[in-house]
């Protein structure tokens, strides 16, 4: 709105107006404007009392001219000269003009993060442009400025002739930072693929070529977080290039920043949980890519009722389902091309949960290449199963660790991941910097890991010491950054490495005023988890006292507070603390009902089903199982297929345990196609649901094939401590197969190793003792001596 | 969503892919938009808090494509076009209300201005403008651009600088000389 009439009036001795001596705008020429304006504008970048000295100047040899001017000084308002925006001074060319060796040359953008200059270099003998980017907000904390001084040289790193360098940077005088990047000069992708009229395989090609320079970027430790068409443009040669590679992240430091609303315009290539202010990780590159591609190919949005202002940006990609590309596509060759596998790659691209999309952009680029190529997907995804699927499959964990780890780190960019091939090497810099401890690891990258054992657990494990030392004053980033750790260890299968390193998370985020009961939950239920073992069920106890606790306040949500009480009496039943447990769960019980998601309730049951099932109390297994299956089936979308299986395991275990064998066999057929799909032969839990298979086909009269299935079980299973119960199960198994078919010697001897894994368990619950009664009295039956 | 706002689409589509000639049949479309949103900030709250500074014109646009897939060339042309547009409905009904003196109009052209956000000065009588204007055109043509992307386009200085591919300093100059110049010639 207008600035009003209050304002001061800058010229000095003068009366509001000089109706008398007006401008001559009548017969004013545009030269003698132009000369007006050459004057005024000398004269405003004058100091005010130096202005009445050149007037004086001017009015010696042209008085009408000096005339003109004063009147133009006298009508100037004073916040003309005010920068237009609140950020002060940071919207003008910055006073010196010099920044490090360049000079700036006028404004070329301003986005979210600050103002962005052509600039050229100064010093030195040649001609240098630059994209300067001057970082808005005040000055940097001492802390932010070594960050950035050290995330700048990971980005400086980063060289790859489809991402524009960083070529220098530093931090201005006012404690300003500032970047200068490789000048691009191109037209945005989106421009080329429509002017050059690319077929849809080119389109595919170019992306490709994107893909490689974000996975070159994921391999050394940098998520971009922010690609769009605008920030890739395609040079002359048809090259694209990447501009603004980690700069999103290495702007945003506080978590706070990270969760600010995006610019309006950012929003239609934003990954869910962008939108929803999670961490971003190399998925969200993925996701991003997926836009890209869908957007380049069919020349519009996945989301359609968005697209079609139909609802917003956010709404859609948080709930809307993306279009199926083909479906975007004119019909002919292109569309006809791109049905099935492209289909599939870009809806595994655009998954709204990042776990379910490809790990990083070379997995992504991969898939692409193959497509391209006409061969099968290496993900494993294409029409056609590749063989190299459950290779993949196997190193799932790890490269989903590398996305988990992105931002728990806390310190930018940067991905992180232990390799087997280099823990040596990690070993030997324990004490190094977290820089030097990041820069060896580079993950993202599936061949590296095939054929070996992923040993990711020594990495993490330094890696919490280093935080831990570093970074004792920032307690939320060492809450967040631990507990990532500890939860990659638990799933690494190393409880008792995870366990002091999650004691540390917990320490950090209770003293955290700024934790709220929801994440401290969180953080606890990850501690109770990695007490799932023998020694620490007193710990463990006291831990779930601490969930009872915090789930009783008043701002602990009750998904959490149920999530964290099941998985406490989960873990308690599990050393036989069976009235502990129920104490828990009667706790649970009075929040379970409080229109919780399904998805919620669906886990808090299953906890439930599991914890009757080990107390051996089929009645109230069924009842929770049953309640389980019923909340899948209320939203059965929100259930991942392999979920949905587990559960039917579940129940037909639980059935098996009852005496249902009608009921066991047509649960085994639901859990069946998932289970087998997911873990190939070896792989732990595939042998665990064999044991359950064999079981079943034991109850239902063919003990050849429960002996053969419950053998190959055992020899997957192999002498790994957390795999005692389901040997047990198999070797009971075998047991009542050989008693059955009469081959009493076999039994026997299957019976005595059943014995043998019964007694080391510690505890031994009701389950197992039942199991191995069964086994026994069937030895005793069929081979009585 | 309304029949007006899927032909829109449309019409940001054609034009997106290059036919030029959809922007005009788009620009009408946009202002019964742009009127719309006014109507509806002068039904509600009528403090200046409802509505951001940056201008309407400006959001509307920018909502309507939903994207920055526009290049610097076509988006220079669309805000100017857009400023225009606006310059010229402003001044019409300022006329049409001058003419029917408090007849039925539904506005009064200060709300309008005030409602969307424009940084006309109070009291300017825009048809006096409206041919000030024109005589700065005649002057000194990119100046007067300047005020018409300014007052009429409701874009900032900077915002400004970058359209027209300008050094930012300039446009502070120019803007205050126009201003001035114009204050002068309104007086």
């Amino acid at each position: 709105m207008s600035a009003g009439g209050a304002n001061a009036r800058m010229g000095e001795n003068q009366p509001e107006t000089h109706r008398g001596d007006r401008l001559p705008v009548e017969n004013m020429t545009p030269q003698r404007f132009g000369e007006l304006r050459t004057q005024f504008h000398a004269l405003m970048e004058l100091a005010p009392e130096r202005r009445a000295e050149r007037l004086a100047a001017i009015g010696e040899h042209d008085a009408g001219l000096r005339a003109a001017l004063e009147r133009l000084l006298a009508n100037l308002h004073a916040p003309d000269l005010d920068p237009p925006q609140p950020s002060g001074s940071h919207d003008a060319l910055p006073a010196s003009r010099i920044i490090g060796a360049f000079r700036l040359v006028e404004r070329i953008g301003r986005g979210g993060m600050g103002e962005v200059y052509l600039a050229e270099r100064v010093d030195g003998g040649f001609e240098q442009r630059v994209a300067l980017k001057l970082v808005r907000g005040g000055a940097l904390s001492r802390d932010l400025a070594r960050r950035f001084a050290r995330e700048r040289q990971l980005l400086a790193r980063l060289a790859h002739p489809n991402i524009a360098r960083l070529i220098d940077g530093g931090v201005t005088g006012d404690a300003r930072p500032w970047l200068a990047m490789e000048y691009v000069d191109g037209r945005s992708i989106a421009r080329y693929a429509t002017d050059e009229a690319l077929d849809l395989a080119r389109r595919v090609a170019l992306v490709r070529r994107v893909c490689a320079a974000v996975a070159f970027a994921h391999g050394h430790l940098v998520v971009h977080r922010d690609i769009k068409p605008a920030n890739i443009l395609v040079g002359a040669d048809g090259e694209p290039k990447l501009l603004d590679f980690g700069i999103a992240k290495l702007v945003d430091d506080d978590v706070e920043a990270t969760r600010t609303v995006l610019p309006a315009l950012t929003v239609r290539y934003a990954a869910p949980e962008q939108i929803a202010g999670d961490r971003t990780t190399t998925a969200t590159d993925v996701y991003a890519l997926g836009v890209l591609l869908f957007e380049l190919a069919a020349g519009r949005s996945p989301y359609a009722r968005a697209q079609a202002g139909d609802s917003d940006w956010t709404q859609a990609v948080i709930g809307e389902a993306p279009t199926r590309l083909s479906d975007a596509l004119a019909p002919g060759p292109d569309r006809r091309r791109a049905r099935g596998d492209l289909d599939r790659i870009v809806e595994k691209a655009l998954a709204k949960a990042p776990g379910e999309r490809y790990a990083g952009a070379a997995a992504f680029g991969d898939d692409l290449d193959d497509w391209l190529a006409g061969r099968a997907l290496r993900s494993g995804i294409g029409g056609t199963r590749a063989l190299t699927r459950q290779m993949l499959r196997r190193w799932r964990w790890p490269l989903a660790l590398v996305g988990a780890t992105v931002l728990a780190l806390g310190v930018g960019a940067v991905v992180a991941i232990g390799q087997a091939r280099r823990a040596q090497e990690q070993a030997a810099i324990a004490q190094a910097n977290l820089d030097a401890m990041l820069g060896v690891l580079s993950a993202a990258n599936p061949h590296k890991f095939a054929g070996r054992e992923p040993n990711a657990s020594e990495f993490l494990k330094t890696a919490a010491a280093t935080l831990e030392a570093e970074y004792a004053q920032q307690p939320a980033l060492i809450g967040n950054a631990l507990g990532e750790i500890g939860h990659g260890l638990i799933n690494l299968g190393r409880a008792r490495d995870a366990e002091p390193v999650l004691v540390a998370a917990v320490a950090a985020i209770e003293r955290d005023p700024g934790a709220s009961a929801a994440r401290k939950l969180g953080t606890y239920k990850l501690l109770v988890f990695s007490q799932d073992y023998a020694d620490a069920a007193p710990r463990a106890l006291a831990t779930a006292r601490r969930i009872e606790a915090l789930a009783g306040e008043p701002d602990a949500d009750p998904s959490h507070a149920l999530d964290a009480l099941g998985s406490a009496a989960g873990v308690l039943s599990k050393r036989g603390y069976f009235d502990e447990a129920a104490h828990l769960f009667a706790r649970g019980d009075a929040l379970a009902f409080r229109g919780l998601s399904a998805a919620a309730r669906e886990n808090y049951w299953r906890q439930r089903a599991w914890v009757a099932l080990r107390a051996a109390d089929s009645t109230a297994a069924s009842d929770a199982i049953a309640r389980s299956l019923s909340a899948q089936g209320e939203d059965a979308a929100d259930f991942t297929a392999l979920r949905r299986a587990e559960a039917h395991a579940l129940a037909a275990e639980i059935a098996l345990a009852a005496g249902d064998e009608k009921r066991a066999g047509e649960s085994l057929a639901l859990a069946a196609p998932a289970l087998l799909d997911e873990y190939p032969a070896g792989h732990a839990q595939r042998a665990a649901f064999d044991v359950l298979r064999a079981r079943y086909r034991l109850q239902n009269g063919d003990a050849a094939g429960a002996s053969e299935l419950a053998q190959s079980a055992v020899a997957a299973l192999g002498d790994a401590d957390d795999a005692a119960k389901d040997r047990l199960q198999a070797r009971c198994t075998i047991a009542r197969s050989h008693a059955a078919l009469g081959a009493c010697d076999a039994s026997r001897a299957a019976l005595a190793l059943a014995k043998a894994e019964r007694d080391a368990l510690q505890p031994l619950l009701p389950r197992e003792r039942a199991a191995f009664d069964a086994a026994s009295a069937a030895v005793e039956k069929n081979c009585a001596r | 969503m309304t029949q007006t706002d899927t032909e829109v689409t449309r019409l940001l589509r054609q034009w997106r892919d290059g036919d030029e000639a959809s922007l005009d049949a788009l620009l009408p479309h946009v202002y019964d938009e742009l009127r719309r949103l006014a109507a509806h900030e002068l039904r509600g709250q009528h403090g200046h808090d409802t509505l951001q500074p940056t201008a309407l014109v400006n959001d509307v646009f920018v909502r309507l494509l939903g994207a920055a897939r526009v290049d610097i060339s076509n988006r220079k042309h669309l805000f100017a076009t857009a400023a225009k547009l606006m310059r010229q409905i402003l001044i019409d009904r300022a006329r049409a209300q001058s003419r029917e003196k408090r007849g039925g109009g539904h506005w009064q052209r200060a709300d309008l201005v005030e409602a969307i956000g424009l940084p006309i000065e109070e009291n300017t009588s825009l048809p006096a403008l409206d041919e000030a204007l024109r005589a700065l055109e005649a002057l000194d043509p990119r100046m007067a651009q300047i005020v018409e992307l300014r007052y009429f386009g409701g874009l900032e200085v900077s915002e400004v600088a970058h359209l027209l591919e300008v050094d930012e300093r300039t446009v502070y100059r120019d803007w205050a000389m126009a201003r001035a110049w114009l204050r002068e010639r309104l007086d």
